[in-house]
């Protein structure tokens, strides 16, 4: 057994040892090694087939309920796969590495304990073609239709094949109903109308109700981890700003976090509040964003204008301090690109007062309207047991009264170990706890927001480092607005990365959304999935196909109308405002 | 009788909105451009959730794979005449995601671009000033259908 240990047994890292010495206990010989390079991180390598006892023993025996993500590795003589929990009790978060060697790439999937790694598995599947044994769907999940059938992408002998985009062949999915049935499959996506990303959903219907959704998200797949690997440690800021545009401040916060273990070096304090800051403007913009959407699908326009009114206040401040309205562009490795001046200090201040004012505003509107409460309240109900099963995160779970925040569980990525915030839960568990739960962290974050300007520490905002970063790897991450940002980056010691593994919130509330869909009617299919704020998502060309007759009937409605069906729905069943 | 047509037709331009596979920045910038302070309803503009009732695609994002054959079907529903705007860098010519496996570089390489708005994201400023010089090319081009100069 090698010890990788970079820092002494102290005190303070009780409870990553006391992991340690569970795994040692358990495992004996079988525990190739492990290392705690900081506090909260602890890694331990198993060989492959022992990973599922380790796990099994987290899970049972110590509590472990959350997968962050699972990550695949191409090491050229041999495949790793690492899986990334959380231990939200102890505030550890450990990472089993597994060798997996290339003749027989296969080892035991983990979906037993737990169920939310479902689709990370298969990701991996997808992108290595590594076989997971247990799962109890492995398909392909990212790559196109047209990608040709076993080449996997982020291996590191994969050369990419031409196409011409004029002369991709659009291909008809096969039907995935029996001729005889009386369920119609409705086709939802990928072509877009307003905000939503694309994305289709195989809606299974049996008259109004809801019997069974078959997620497609590979529409905007675009390969950017493999692309990552190609540029540089700073060029991969801007690539990580354009994984989402929306929370790309939330993007860029961990990246520049791993890099930063890696160079082992520390941001000063000011660039540390700076970059919260600037974090907390990206979750007001969105939770904004979010709230007029989320009424524009109830069909309530006056507040989505409202709303989107409001956001333009917290963009300009985002102009101001970054000199861009939506992509920040302010953190970079090592601290921010810029200082901000008293001037500036003193209109992020005005600009809290209108926010707060109208947060006030919106809190109560969510708490009475009655527009808004018929709409939400009992829909898309989710389980808390569910939710922490299937490792929800965001303001999904926290709208069903569970207690995660990853700025709680693992504060150390930011300045929010030294800021005092509360974590807001509700415990309505449906799309309206979802909605408060947003209405409230509006508030936190202006409370954040406020005690960063008073208490701004003076001072250097960025140190200088150096292009390239030795080797090593390290994983951060960040609570977006939608939920847990997880990024693993490995060096090899040049100045360009050889691996990062990037994984969004959307990932990982997909399925539990789609489990409080089923039982539902139609009509409340777009605000449900509106509820988890997809950042892939669309809803606008609905092909319904009637195939209980012989001759299957087809009709399409847009999201317009789709949208307006939910809206009469209500309305004829007497819920008229 | 044209002319009324045309009048009509430059008065009030329905947008489809398209999203090739962009990372939404350009997307929440397009309907920020919508949303009272920019207004671009003014100019008559209305988003429309069918191909089938537009007169311009607003087209975010270089092209994945699995969108190509879409963006050519969407383009292929919408009536003549028809005109195609490109908001965003990556949208013009890939951008910073020129040279990845599953993205083409740009709208261009799979249907006709009439304008082309920058920026990453483009401002709601520029998406504006996209649109009224669409606009002028439809003059423009039915003067010159016309006869007239």
């Amino acid at each position: 057994m090698a010890e990788l240990t970079q820092i002494p047994k102290t005190e303070e890292l009780k409870n990553e040892y006391e992991i340690v010495e569970e795994m040692k206990n358990l495992l004996g010989s079988d525990l190739l090694e492990y290392k705690v390079p900081r506090v909260n991180r602890v890694w331990i390598t198993v060989p492959n087939g022992k990973h599922y006892k380790a796990a099994e023993h987290l899970y049972k025996k110590m509590g472990v309920w959350f997968i962050s993500t699972v990550t695949g590795l191409d090491l050229k003589d041999h495949f790793e796969v690492l899986f990334h929990l959380l231990d939200m009790q102890r505030k550890v978060e450990i990472t089993i590495r597994v060798p997996v060697s290339k003749d027989k790439p296969e080892l035991e999937s983990l979906t037993d304990f737990y169920p939310g790694a479902n689709l990370y598995e298969r990701e991996v599947y997808d992108m290595f073609g590594i076989v997971f044994k247990g799962h109890p769907n492995l398909k392909r999940l990212l790559l196109a239709e047209t990608f040709p059938e076993g080449e996997h992408p982020l291996r590191k002998d994969w050369t990419p094949d031409k196409w011409d985009p004029k002369k991709v062949p659009l291909i008809q999915r096969k039907p995935i109903l029996p001729e005889e049935t009386s369920d119609y499959v409705l086709q939802v996506g990928p072509q877009t109308p307003t905000l939503k990303e694309p994305m289709n959903f195989e809606v299974i219907v049996d008259g109004e109700i809801v019997v069974d959704v078959i997620p497609h998200i590979e529409y905007n797949h675009r390969g950017l981890e493999k692309a990552f690997e190609q540029r540089t440690f700073i060029q991969g800021i801007y690539m990580a700003e354009r994984v989402c545009g929306i929370c790309s401040q939330a993007h860029t916060l961990p990246y520049c976090d791993a890099v930063e273990q890696l160079l082992g070096v520390q941001v000063p304090p000011r660039g540390k509040y700076i970059r919260t800051m600037v974090t907390e403007f990206n979750r007001i913009h969105s939770h904004l964003l979010w709230i007029g959407v989320a009424c524009h699908l109830i069909g309530w326009d006056t507040m989505f204008m409202y709303s989107w009114r409001d956001r333009e206040v917290i963009l300009d401040l985002t102009d101001l301090v970054c000199g861009s309205r939506v992509t920040a562009a302010i953190n970079t490795i090592g601290g921010v690109r810029r200082d901000i001046t008293d001037e500036q200090i003193y209109k992020i201040r005005k600009g809290m007062d209108i926010l707060e004012k109208r947060t006030k505003t919106y809190k109560k509107i969510v708490l009475e309207e009655d527009t808004l409460l018929k709409r939400a309240v009992g829909v898309g109900y989710l389980n808390p047991s569910y939710l922490k099963a299937m490792s929800a995160v965001g303001p999904v779970i926290r709208g069903s009264g569970v207690k995660t925040d990853v700025r709680y569980d693992d504060p150390h990525f930011g300045a929010y170990d030294e800021i005092p915030f509360n974590v807001c839960t509700s415990d309505m568990c449906d799309v309206a706890g979802r909605l408060v739960v947003r209405v409230d962290e509006l508030i936190e974050s202006i409370n954040i927001i406020r005690y960063i300007l008073d208490h701004l520490p003076s001072g250097e905002v960025r140190v200088k480092v150096p292009r390239k970063v030795p080797p090593g790897e390290a994983v951060s991450h960040n609570e977006a607005p939608r939920g847990e940002v997880f990024y693993y980056i490995k060096s090899n010691g040049t100045d360009k990365p050889e691996r990062v593994k990037v994984i969004t919130p959307t990932m990982a509330n997909l399925l539990p959304i789609i489990e409080s869909c089923k039982g539902h009617y139609i009509a409340d299919f777009v605000l449900n999935f509106g509820s988890i704020d997809p950042c892939i998502a669309c809803m606008c060309r609905t092909t319904f196909i009637d195939i209980s007759k012989s001759k299957p009937k087809k009709w399409v409605w847009t999201d317009e109308e789709m949208r307006r069906y939910g809206i009469e729905w209500y309305q004829n069943r007497g819920w008229r405002r | 009788m044209s002319r009324l047509v045309d009048w009509a037709r430059r008065s009030s331009p329905w947008l489809l909105h398209f999203n090739s596979g962009s990372c939404n920045g350009c997307d929440i910038e397009i309907l920020a451009a919508l949303m009272p302070r920019f207004d671009l309803e003014r100019f008559g503009a209305l988003l429309k959730g069918s191909p089938r009732h537009a007169d311009v695609l607003v087209c975010t994002g270089p092209v994945t794979r699995q969108q190509a054959p879409r963006l050519r079907r969407i383009y292929e529903q919408m009536p003549e005449p028809k005109f195609v705007m490109v908001v965003g860098t990556c949208g013009s010519t890939g951008g910073v995601f020129r040279g990845c496996y599953n993205a083409a570089e740009g709208i261009d390489t799979v249907i006709p671009v009439d304008v082309y708005v920058p920026g990453c994201p483009a401002r709601p400023e520029a998406i504006a000033l996209g649109a009224v010089k669409l606009l002028e090319k439809l003059k423009n081009a039915q003067k010159q259908a016309r006869g007239e100069k």
